[in-house]
């Protein structure tokens, strides 16, 4: 067990150590060489490798250079701007699972028989759904139509709300104005359609995670034994069969952290999310490079993090690898 | 008796290419998803004669609806927009643009992907090591991601988006082929090919290339789909084609302001993005499912 967990950890300082040497290499390509403060631009000299090495003591030291548009340290900004897109993304992932756990079992229960074949096919128009489109329409039909939906950012105008934690949902609920409640009922709506937005492909894809990985699980033979021993059905299905099953099931949910983040980035710009998204393309379009390569720089560095957390807690779950030599 | 014509008890056994053949073709849904595809590709490629007209002329009538409402016009099938281009043109233009790039763009991802995938293969730990090192961090960063800071870096304008979802694409690629190639080194029939003295170019040519092809050109599929989306969230972004060019994702992104005057000029790309894309993944789903493999 402790040669897994090491092994990992030699695996995520690996894997932050190359992402360093990319994003040192991409700050030397900079039409104008990337300083990350006045102190860090004294100690540039010829040899590569003496920068690198003075690059890295900076960034360890949180100096990751000022923003060209707003002044501010970056690695600030991006505290100011991570909760927003860590509330949408927490929401959308939680609302992926709640529908699509039950869906995939469903399906897999019902093994090609229609409702399985209706599921699957869903599924696969979920997955093809470009999801600016698919953000557009709903705000058409909800938001401009039927009005009964938001139609942008995370509350109304009319809410004065101080960040505390920066997560709409706790700051409003915190506030002490006497519209407290009203202004989280509020931030709710607002919430709705960029979830199903951004929900819509981890939907996808765990709906037919759970139904293949169920359907293998419900063929193996210790479900025969199960239910030759009597079992109630329910019994099989959620503590015999799920349990087995949620291993591929939490492998895959590690893997959409990188699909989530490419999907903010659409998210945010069709619903004015002020979040990551909203931060890095402001930053794109005004080509502000030192908050992109901060940008770049932290989310990489929680992607390889989140992952190899997956993958030891993968080891955790799983009895087969947690006790394999 | 002794005249009939099958006297001697025969069997046909189907070749593997002909078995994937008539596997796919019973799969309906798959089948008809071929159709769509091919039609679309049918439009690409005769863009310039389907076109009624040339996708930069502007007409008087701007945001004409299409031609089924009252109000439209029946030489605007599918109305105008808001500079009064006719939408059919920039359309049918936009699946010429859309798949020239994704095809380019997979062609690129899959021969590097290939190649670095066989190189780590057969080569020695310590260049196997970097490439899958390098590959695992391009599979860390969001791809959407990796695409903005390139285009940031070299400047907008669609070379350069085609070179970052290129870029995207590749370690998938070469996981497939990496991967693939250990499980085929593995299997009897490469010892006994070793055993008969087969060179090394022989071994790859002969043994193992033909049975890694399956993941590959499922591989592909899946790189076509995600190329056609990425290249289209890139225009959407204003990142990749710039404004006069008919590309899907930049005419989504450009009537975007006007979608409660003019729904159609959104709706309607939308829908191009979407059938093809499903199209894509459809077929994708049939060769994958006819040629057996297991994901």
């Amino acid at each position: 067990m402790t040669s897994i967990i090491f092994r990992q950890f030699l695996l995520l300082i690996l894997g932050l150590f190359t992402l360093t040497l990319f994003t040192f290499g991409i700050s030397q390509l900079f039409p104008d060489p990337l300083i990350l403060s006045d102190a860090h631009a004294k100690t540039i000299n010829d040899s590569l490798i003496e920068n690198y090495f003075n690059y890295i003591a900076f960034l360890s030291q949180g100096e990751w250079g000022l923003s060209r548009i707003s002044g501010r340290s970056v690695l600030d900004e991006f505290f100011i701007y991570f909760p927003a897109t860590l509330e949408l993304t927490t929401i959308a992932i939680i609302f992926a699972l709640v529908l699509g756990l039950p869906l995939g079992i469903y399906a897999a229960e019902n093994k090609n028989k229609w409702q399985d074949k209706l599921i699957v096919s869903t599924t696969l128009i979920g997955y093809s759904m470009p999801i600016f489109w698919w953000g557009m329409l709903l705000v058409l039909l909800f938001a401009l139509t039927l009005g009964i939906s938001p139609v942008a950012s995370r509350i109304g105008f009319e809410y004065d709300i101080l960040p505390v934690t920066g997560f709409m949902l706790i700051d409003t609920l915190l506030s002490d104005q006497p519209y407290a409640l009203a202004a989280f009922q509020n931030a709710l709506q607002h919430l709705v359609l960029p979830t199903i937005v951004l929900g819509t492909i981890p939907l996808a894809i765990f709906t037919r995670v759970t139904r293949s990985a169920m359907i293998d699980a419900l063929s193996s033979d210790y479900i025969r034994t199960a239910k030759a021993k009597g079992l109630p059905y329910d019994r099989i299905i959620w503590s015999h069969a799920l349990r087995n099953a949620m291993i591929p099931i939490v492998t895959v949910i590690g893997l959409q952290i990188s699909v989530l983040i490419t999907g903010t980035l659409i998210t945010e710009k069709i619903f004015a999310w002020p979040g990551i998204g909203k931060w890095l393309l402001e930053a794109v379009y005004r080509r502000d490079l030192v908050t992109l390569h901060g940008g770049l720089l932290a989310i990489a560095s929680l992607v390889i993090i989140v992952n190899i957390a997956v993958e030891v807690l993968v080891h955790l779950v799983n009895p087969k690898l947690r006790h394999k030599k | 008796m002794i005249h009939s014509p099958q006297f001697y008890q025969q069997s046909v056994i189907p070749s593997t290419v002909s078995r994937w053949t008539n596997n796919f073709l019973k799969n309906k849904l798959a089948l008809s998803a071929f159709v769509l595809l091919a039609l679309i590709f049918l439009v690409a490629l005769f863009a310039p004669w389907i076109a009624p007209y040339d996708p930069a002329i502007q007409f008087e009538n701007t945001k004409l609806p299409p031609a089924w409402y009252d109000d439209g016009m029946a030489r605007h099938l599918l109305g105008t927009d808001d500079l009064g281009r006719d939408l059919f043109s920039r359309l049918v233009h936009g699946a010429r643009l859309s798949l020239k790039l994704a095809i380019f763009v997979v062609v690129i991802a899959s021969s590097i992907g290939m190649l670095l995938g066989s190189l780590s293969a057969l080569s020695n730990v310590w260049i196997d090591q970097i490439i899958m090192r390098v590959m695992d961090l391009i599979l860390a960063l969001p791809s959407l991601l990796l695409a903005i800071v390139i285009v940031a870096l070299i400047g907008p304008g669609l070379p350069n988006a085609i070179y970052a979802v290129a870029i995207v694409l590749i370690p998938h690629f070469v996981l497939i082929t990496r991967n693939a190639i250990k499980a085929e080194l593995g299997k009897e029939y490469v010892t006994a090919m070793m055993l008969d003295g087969a060179t090394k170019v022989r071994l790859f040519t002969h043994s193992i290339l033909p049975n890694i092809l399956p993941s590959v050109i499922v591989q592909i599929t899946l790189a076509f789909s995600t190329a056609v989306l990425e290249i289209a969230a890139l225009g959407f972004l204003g990142l990749g084609a710039q404004a006069p060019y008919p590309e899907w994702g930049t005419i989504l992104s450009e009537s975007h302001a006007y979608i409660t005057i003019a729904p159609w000029t959104v709706a309607l790309p939308g829908l191009a993005i979407f059938f093809t894309l499903l199209s894509i993944n459809l077929v994708g789903e049939g060769l994958r499912d006819a040629m057996e493999l297991e994901q």
